[in-house]
């Protein structure tokens, strides 16, 4: 949502059928407002110990978000070196959980992953660039987010 | 270079939840956009709805498979 109202109120993520799942919601500042979103991509749910990887075209300024899927009990995937988490909640009793994280493009691209723990599934993943207000050097992003998954 | 800001963690138990509800406050800065990421286990079929303060989000990017 571009321009989202400032003050405090509800995301609310609805399914047409019970889930397990969990959603991270993050706000930024400094995003262009006409196109805030570039490059995406997605991969699908990964074999045991299999990472996950995405490479999104960028310019300078712009910012990779992803987000990551896993459940296997009490574990928690690595995200890539260059990648900085937002959220990754630790999944109890085999739920799933959503965790988040971004990168900074100072170049070309940004290669975003997530490695599972041992014998660990994760996926599907998916990746976007947000795209800077002033590409070059605009305005710091921030954000401030919050996460919730069910039990 | 992007900050990480204030943060709450959240969890609704029952397990066959429709929906998640996050409080979120939004503070002031210009350009601001908001960001939710979700994943889930269900059928294939399954659609999903984002809102914020009653207002549909833009789905034009939902990913996955």
């Amino acid at each position: 949502m571009v321009n989202p109202p400032t003050g405090t109120a509800d995301v609310v993520v609805t399914w047409s059928q019970p889930p397990f799942g969990g959603a991270v919601a993050s706000e930024w500042t400094g995003v262009n407002q006409a196109t805030p979103i570039g490059d995406t991509d997605s991969a699908a749910e990964g074999s045991a110990d299999q990472i996950l990887s995405l490479t999104l075209t960028t310019t300078s300024g712009d910012t990779g978000v992803s987000g990551i899927g896993y459940w296997d009990n009490n574990t928690i995937p690595t995200k890539g070196a260059s990648d900085n988490v937002i959220d990754t909640p630790t999944p109890v009793n085999e739920e799933v959980v959503c965790g988040s994280s971004y990168q900074n493009a100072s170049g070309a691209s940004v290669t975003m992953s997530w490695d599972p723990s041992a014998g660990a599934v994760t996926g599907p993943m998916t990746a976007m660039v947000l795209k800077d207000a002033a590409a070059g050097g605009g305005p710091a992003m921030n954000l401030v987010y919050r996460s919730i998954h069910t039990a | 270079m992007p900050t990480l800001g204030n943060h709450d963690d959240g969890v609704i138990t029952g397990g066959v939840e429709l929906d998640l509800t996050i409080p979120l406050t939004i503070g002031a800065g210009s350009n601001r956009l908001l960001v939710v990421a979700t994943s889930w286990y269900v059928g294939s079929s399954t659609t999903v709805g984002v809102t914020y303060d009653g207002t549909p989000l833009d789905l034009g990017v939902r990913l996955g498979t």
